[in-house]
C-alpha cells in the first residue's frame, strides 16, 4: 500500500499509476489490454475445469486539481477534479508537471473575524508555484494541466494507514493478489480510470464484459469521532459488504454465501446499506444487477487527500474477494447436482 | 554554508514555543562552527557573543525569536481521538486534513480530520475551529491514554521545499529565516573589522507573548538593538491591504513609536548607500514583534526592526524569497562594520 502512494493518477491523467500497474500486473496475466479510455484489462485463463467467467473491478484514479487560469502575477487558479472539500486543500502541496505548488490564501492575520468564520470557497484559493509573472509560470504550466495533491503514505497507530486515494489503491493491491492465482474459471480483472468524475471508465470497460459474477472493489465513508458520521461503518471491523447502494439492492443470494463462509472462517466483515452510487450502477445498467457484489474498505476523511484506512479491512476485503470468487465454482457444482 | 541550505536545516528542526531545545541546540552548533561562544539560559534563550576589536566599543544586540507555532493536546475523547488547543496562533483554516506529529517519546504520527460542521437550515455555515477537530492517532482510548498525555506538544508536518525562482516554502520560516539572516551577517563580517561588540539573542516563546525577549535581554550592556522577524508577503488577495510586501523586495525596515526613529532613518540611509534593496513598513502602535518587548526593558533600549516578507504566515507552508534573507543579512553586516552613527 505504501509503495502505491508514490504514484499519482488524477482522473483523466492516470499515466503514472497506470504504467506502474501495467508493468506490475501484466506478467501475472495471460493477456493485458489498455482500452481507449485508459482502463486496464487483465485476462487470466481458467484451468478449464469450469466454464464460468468472473470479473473483478477496481479503479486507479483519484481526485486532484485542474488549472483554469494563470494570473498576471504568476499564480494558478484551479478547480477540483472529483470531490475534494476546499477546507482540506488549504496549505496543501500540489505536484504539477514535476514542479511543486502551494495551495493557499492570504495570511490569517490579514483577515477579519467575520471572514474567518465563513468556510473558505474554492474561488478564494490559488496555487503559488513561486513564479513572479504569467510569463514565468507559462514556461512550466499550461491551462488544463492536472495536479495531484502530494501526500506521503504511512502506517501509524494500531494497524492504520494514511495517504491519498486509499480506496483506489486497496483495490489495486487486491487485484494483484487475485491475479497471482489461477482459478478453475476464466478471470477478467479490470482497473478503471475516471471513477471519481462520474464512473466514466467503467462505461467503456464493461461494454463487452461477459461474466457470471462481478465483484466491485470500492471505498465507503467511515465513522470518525463526531456524531454526523456515526451511521457509517467503523475502521478495523472488516471490509464492508454492501447490501444496497444508491443504484439499488444487492442480490441477497450472492451475499449470504459470502457471509456464511466468512462466519465459518471467523473473518471480519461489516454489512452496510449505502446511499451513494458507485461503479455498480453501470453494471446494473448492463444487466449484471443480480450478479454484482460490492466490497468496500471504510475510509476516513474521504473528502481530503489525507485519508485514513485500516490494514485489517484491506486484508478482510482480500479474503472476501477470494471467497466470492470460489463461490462461483461451488455454485456450479451445486447447479450440476440439481440437474 | 549556503543560505537556502541552512534555512532548510533550521526550519526542519523542531522548536515549538516553550519547547525550543532541539532548534536551540542546532543553532548553538552553528555558532560553535563559527567559533562564537554561546550558552542557553534558564528560559531556553540562546545567547552568543562576538567581541569587537576595541574593548571600549559599544554593544549591539541582534535578536530573532527561535520558536514556532504548533498545537497542544488538551484531552483524549472516549474514542481515543485527541482534542487540542492552539499553541501560538496557528491558522486554524489549514488544519482539516493535515498530518501532524504528536511529540511523545517516541513521537506518534496523526491526522487531523473530522466532519466539517454541517450547515443547518437558517444557520450560517461555519468554519471548522480547533474545538470541532480532533487528532486521529489510530489508537483506541485505552492505548491513547497510555501513550499520550494532556499537555503533549503537536507539530504540524511540513518539509521545506523549493518552488520556482528563489522561493522556498516550509514550516517555521517564522522566524528561522530571521535567525538565518543574523547567522549569515555574522559569517559575512567574521573576518572584517567590526566596530561593535555583538550580542546575539535567539529568544524563546515569542508566539506566546514575547516572553523570551523580556527575560533574555540584558539592558545594562546593550547600547542598541535590532530585531529581525518576518512581515507579511503580498498575495493576490492581499495586495489592497497596506503592510504587505512583495517577495523579493528586500529588507523591510519598520518605522513607528516602537522604534528609535533617528536610528531607523540611519538604517534606511545605510540600505540606500550600500545598495541593499529595501522597503519601509509602518507600525502605528505595537509592532507585534520582540522589538516591542526590547524597547522598554530595564531603562530602555533603542531598538530597530528589520523584517523578511513571508507569505502564508502561521501555516506549515510559509513561503519566502531567499534574496530577502540575503538583503537583511547584508544590511546587518553593514551595521556591524560601522554604518551607524550612535552619537548623532
Amino acid at each position: 500500500m505504501n509503495e502505491l502512494q508514490n504514484y499519482y493518477g488524477v482522473s483523466g491523467r492516470e499515466d503514472s499509476i497506470c504504467s506502474f500497474l501495467y508493468e506490475r500486473l501484466s506478467p501475472l496475466s495471460d493477456d493485458t489490454v489498455k482500452d481507449s479510455m485508459g482502463n486496464l484489462h487483465f485476462y487470466k485463463k481458467g484451468t478449464g475445469k469450469s466454464a464460468k467467467k468472473a470479473a473483478v473491478i477496481a479503479y486507479m484514479d483519484e481526485p486532484g486539481i485542474i488549472v483554469t487560469r494563470i494570473t498576471e502575477d504568476g499564480y494558478l487558479k484551479f478547480e477540483t477534479i472529483g470531490h475534494l472539500t476546499p477546507a482540506g486543500l488549504i496549505s496543501k502541496k500540489v505536484i504539477l508537471n514535476g514542479i511543486r505548488g502551494i495551495i493557499s490564501l492570504k495570511a490569517v492575520h490579514l483577515t477579519s473575524k467575520q471572514e474567518r468564520s465563513i468556510p473558505v470557497k474554492l474561488s478564494q484559493l490559488f496555487i503559488d508555484i513561486g513564479a513572479s509573472s504569467r510569463k514565468e509560470a507559462e514556461d512550466f504550466v499550461q491551462i488544463g494541466d492536472h495536479g495531484a495533491l502530494e501526500e506521503d503514505g504511512r502506517t501509524f497507530g494500531d494497524g492504520y494507514i494514511k495517504g491519498h486515494a486509499l480506496g483506489s489503491r486497496a483495490g489495486c493491491v487486491i487485484a494483484e493478489n487475485v491475479l497471482r492465482q489461477r482459478y478453475p474459471f476464466n478471470l477478467h480483472v479490470i482497473i478503471t480510470v475516471q471513477r471519481e468524475v462520474g464512473c466514466r471508465g467503467i462505461q467503456t470497460a464493461s461494454w463487452k464484459l461477459s461474466a457470471d459474477r462481478v465483484i466491485i472493489l470500492d471505498a465507503e465513508t467511515a465513522q470518525s469521532y463526531d456524531k454526523v458520521s456515526e451511521k457509517f461503518p467503523e475502521l478495523g471491523k472488516g471490509a464492508v459488504i454492501l447490501t444496497a447502494s444508491g443504484s439499488g439492492l444487492v442480490n441477497p443470494r450472492l451475499i449470504q454465501p459470502v457471509i456464511n463462509k466468512a462466519e465459518e472462517r471467523q473473518l471480519k466483515y461489516q454489512l452496510f446499506a449505502s446511499k451513494d452510487k458507485g461503479q455498480e450502477e453501470v453494471l446494473y445498467q448492463r444487466g449484471y444487477g443480480d450478479k454484482t457484489l460490492t466490497f468496500c474498505i471504510p475510509v476516513r476523511y474521504k473528502d481530503t487527500a489525507c485519508q485514513v484506512a485500516h490494514m485489517d479491512d484491506i486484508d478482510s476485503m482480500k479474503n472476501l474477494t477470494q471467497i466470492a470468487l470460489m463461490q462461483v465454482v461451488s455454485e456450479e457444482v451445486a447447479n450440476d447436482t440439481d440437474k | 554554508m549556503q543560505l537556502a541550505e541552512r534555512l532548510k536545516l533550521l526550519t526542519e528542526e523542531e522548536g515549538l514555543s516553550s519547547r525550543e531545545t532541539s532548534a536551540a541546540s542546532m543553532v548553538q552548533k552553528i555558532l560553535k562552527e563559527m567559533e562564537i561562544t554561546s550558552y542557553i539560559d534558564g528560559y531556553g534563550n540562546v545567547h552568543g557573543f562576538l567581541p569587537a576589536e576595541e574593548e571600549c566599543a559599544k554593544t549591539v544586540l541582534l535578536e530573532a525569536h527561535i520558536d514556532q507555532i504548533g498545537l497542544m493536546v488538551s484531552g483524549i475523547d472516549e474514542k481515543g481521538y485527541l482534542k487540542f488547543v492552539n499553541l501560538g496562533g496557528v491558522d486554524e483554516r489549514i488544519l482539516y486534513g493535515m498530518e501532524v506529529m504528536v511529540l511523545t517519546d517516541p513521537p506518534l504520527y496523526g491526522v487531523i480530520g473530522g466532519f466539517l460542521p454541517k450547515k443547518k437550515e437558517k444557520e450560517e455555515a461555519k468554519n471548522a475551529s480547533v474545538q470541532d477537530l480532533r487528532i486521529d492517532i489510530g489508537f483506541s482510548r485505552e492505548e491513547s491514554v497510555k501513550k499520550v498525555h494532556v499537555g503533549d506538544y503537536v507539530r504540524l508536518k511540513g518539509n521545506t521545499c523549493s518552488l520556482l525562482g528563489n522561493r522556498i516554502s516550509g514550516a517555521a520560516m517564522d522566524n528561522r529565516a530571521g535567525m538565518v539572516a543574523i547567522l549569515s551577517a555574522l559569517e559575512q563580517t567574521r573576518k572584517l573589522k567590526r566596530v561593535y561588540h555583538t550580542d546575539i539573542l535567539f529568544s524563546t516563546q515569542e508566539e506566546l507573548g514575547l516572553h523570551g525577549a523580556y527575560t533574555g535581554v540584558e539592558a545594562d550592556k546593550t547600547d542598541f538593538a535590532i530585531s529581525v522577524d518576518v512581515t507579511h508577503g503580498e498575495t493576490p488577495d492581499s495586495s489592497e491591504i497596506t503592510g504587505v510586501f512583495p517577495l523579493g523586495c528586500g529588507a523591510v525596515i519598520c518605522r513607528g513609536p516602537n522604534f528609535k526613529d533617528d536610528y531607523t532613518q540611519q538604517l534606511i540611509h545605510l540600505a540606500k548607500e550600500k545598495n541593499v534593496s529595501h522597503e519601509i513598513e509602518v507600525a502605528s502602535g505595537g509592532s507585534g514583534t520582540t522589538a516591542w518587548a526590547i524597547q522598554t526593558i530595564g531603562s530602555g533600549i533603542p531598538v530597530m526592526l528589520v523584517s523578511i516578507p513571508l507569505r502564508y504566515m502561521h501555516t506549515n507552508v510559509e513561503t519566502l524569497d531567499i534574496r530577502d534573507v540575503q538583503a537583511v543579512s547584508d544590511l546587518l553586516a553593514a551595521v556591524l562594520t560601522g554604518g551607524m552613527n550612535l552619537d548623532e
